[in-house]
């Protein structure tokens, strides 16, 4: 069981990111917004007290991005997300795209997975039934 | 050292979520966030026929009743080890139900490697 974190900087690109991931049959995601640090460094305008605020409501996006965070079964459908994630927002090695970096998870409860395994396993139960001699 | 992830959909059993942390000794940090179901069902309901159109849930102020998006929480716990997560789990549990039923949330813990806390 792994968890894959996306922090996505090309805001236009989410829904697509988001299309990639369920086609990779990823099961559900949650979506957080998030400021990267190195705009909020950069932006010395934007972080002086009153013309600051002036600006940031101009400009719709202060640096934001969002983090996409998501429980993934097994490696290889991690592997097949990242590489449609990948597919969508090209090189990303270049700066201000976006990183991504999947951790391992002891345990997990409750979400659109754990309905989605329950439901595989009565299926399998069912199929074993179905295929022994009882029938 | 482990990292307990809370995604709470039921955003109305926070603060008892809270206290039932604080009762087994336990300090979380909590963010907005937002399920991508709801993102995308809301914004185009024919799923991604139309996901180019520009993003624009960052600009909607957060959390408003009737804006339609439904956003929830996301709390991160620090717990010492797996009896304690599982401890948190099931004092989460214990408030909003059992998390197998669709729309309660997702919780699961990842091992951290190094902390400097408290």
């Amino acid at each position: 069981m792994y968890v894959l974190f996306i922090v996505l900087n090309d805001l236009d690109k989410l829904k697509e990111v988001l299309a990639a991931l369920k086609s990779a049959d990823v099961r559900g995601a949650t979506i957080i917004d998030s400021v990267g640090a190195g705009a909020m460094m950069e932006e010395e305008f934007l972080g002086s007290p009153l013309i600051g605020g002036f600006m940031r409501s101009l400009s719709s996006n202060y640096g934001s991005n969002k983090t996409i965070f998501s429980v993934i079964e097994r490696e290889e459908q991690v592997d097949r997300a990242m590489a449609a994630v990948e597919k969508v927002l090209g090189d990303m090695n270049k700066p201000g795209t976006a990183i991504m970096f999947v951790l391992p998870v002891v345990k997990f409860k409750g979400g659109e997975l754990e309905r989605h395994i329950d439901r595989r396993e009565r299926k399998n139960i069912l199929q074993k039934e179905y295929e022994s001699e009882y029938y | 050292m482990y990292a307990l992830f809370i995604v709470l959909n039921k955003t109305e059993y926070l603060k008892e979520v809270i206290k039932a942390l604080g009762d087994i000794g336990l300090d979380c940090a909590i963010m907005d966030s937002i399920s991508a179901n709801q993102y995308v069902n809301f914004y185009s309901p024919h799923t991604f026929d139309a996901y180019n159109i520009p993003v624009v849930v960052g600009s909607i102020s957060m959390a408003e009743e009737d804006s339609g998006v439904i956003y929830n929480k996301t709390m991160i716990v620090l717990v010492e080890n797996e009896e304690k997560a599982e401890q948190a789990m099931k004092a989460v549990e214990s408030i909003v139900g059992n998390m197998d039923r669709p729309g309660t949330g997702i919780m699961f813990y990842v091992p951290v490697v190094k902390t400097a806390a408290e």
